[in-house]
């Protein structure tokens, strides 16, 4: 914080408690999804303590999910590990997102990088301040930090007792998962066509690769059309969307 | 196992930390703009 704050509003107390209640109840939503995941890592033949690692040092739930669910069809463990990091990279792009409202610098960007996942993205990206940004990040990455690895442990010692979570339907709830995901990101044409064309294509590949194979080729066609220039492009929402905290920090830029 | 456990956890740090880290001047480049979306 060497530049001088931009002028904004304080954050009312009421404002406050609503948005730390906002990330509280993500975080319980998440949970739910935690219990899935100790329940599928466990099945794929993980440890309860591989698992409860995997939720406190991965800490992003896409990236756990693909990791177990390689190894739960027979790839090998570096594979999964590759889909894993693939998936996130979305992460980074978060980060991108982020990263001018939060404005933190040092350890604090360093502590607060490991809570950088799609719930608290979500829950800061469209704050009208920076004290709301941060409140609603910080509210939403301990709620689900807590609740995500403390259902991951219950649900790992669960599947542990109870066997293949197939049998309770447990698989498709990831399915399930990713596509609530993703829904959100789809009200743009050109997401929805990145979208379309990477199920042809995961699809098509299925029968003829090695699990995980075909998220990565998935992913590649999200890459490329992000590199395509696209002058129909109007739903753009970036600059408008940025609080005015962000844009008038001007003094950093080169 | 392990290996994998850490080298990904690790790995997803080192990407959320690098999201963090860019600058404001690169994030403004159209092209940045359309992946990241």
């Amino acid at each position: 914080m060497t530049t001088a704050p931009p002028p904004e509003p304080a954050l009312s107390p009421n404002d406050r408690s609503a948005i730390i209640r906002d990330g509280i109840a993500v975080g319980v939503a998440t949970g739910v999804y935690g219990l899935s995941f100790g329940a599928i890592s466990v099945a794929a033949g993980l440890t309860v303590l591989q698992t409860c690692a995997l939720s406190i040092l991965a800490f992003t739930g896409a990236t756990q999910f693909a990791l177990v669910g390689v190894v739960a069809s027979g790839g090998a463990p570096m594979s999964g590990m590759v889909t894993g990091l693939l998936l996130g990279t979305r992460n980074t792009l978060y980060g991108l997102r982020v990263a001018p409202l939060l404005d933190w610098r040092g350890w604090r960007r360093a502590a607060a990088a490991h809570f950088l996942i799609d719930e608290t993205t979500a829950m800061s990206v469209n704050r009208a301040t920076r004290a709301a940004a941060r409140i609603g990040f910080l509210s939403t990455g301990l709620a689900v930090f807590a609740l995500w690895n403390l259902a991951t442990l219950a649900g790992a010692i669960a599947g542990e007792s109870l066997g293949d979570p197939r049998i309770y339907g447990l698989d498709t709830a990831v399915a399930g998962a990713f596509l609530a995901l993703a829904w959100p990101r789809l009200k743009s044409r050109r997401n929805q066509l990145v979208a379309v064309l990477a199920v042809a294509l995961a699809l098509s590949l299925v029968p003829v690769t090695a699990a995980g194979v075909p998220v990565l080729a998935a992913a590649v066609i999200a890459l490329l059309m992000g590199l395509v220039p696209d002058s129909s492009d109007t739903d753009e929402i970036r600059a408008d969307e940025l609080p005015a905290a962000e844009r008038s920090d001007g003094g950093e830029r080169g | 196992m392990w290996l994998a456990i850490v080298l990904t956890a690790g790995g997803c740090y080192l990407l959320k930390l690098a999201g963090l880290s860019v600058p404001i001047a690169v994030l403004e480049r159209p092209v940045v703009q359309r992946i990241a979306d």
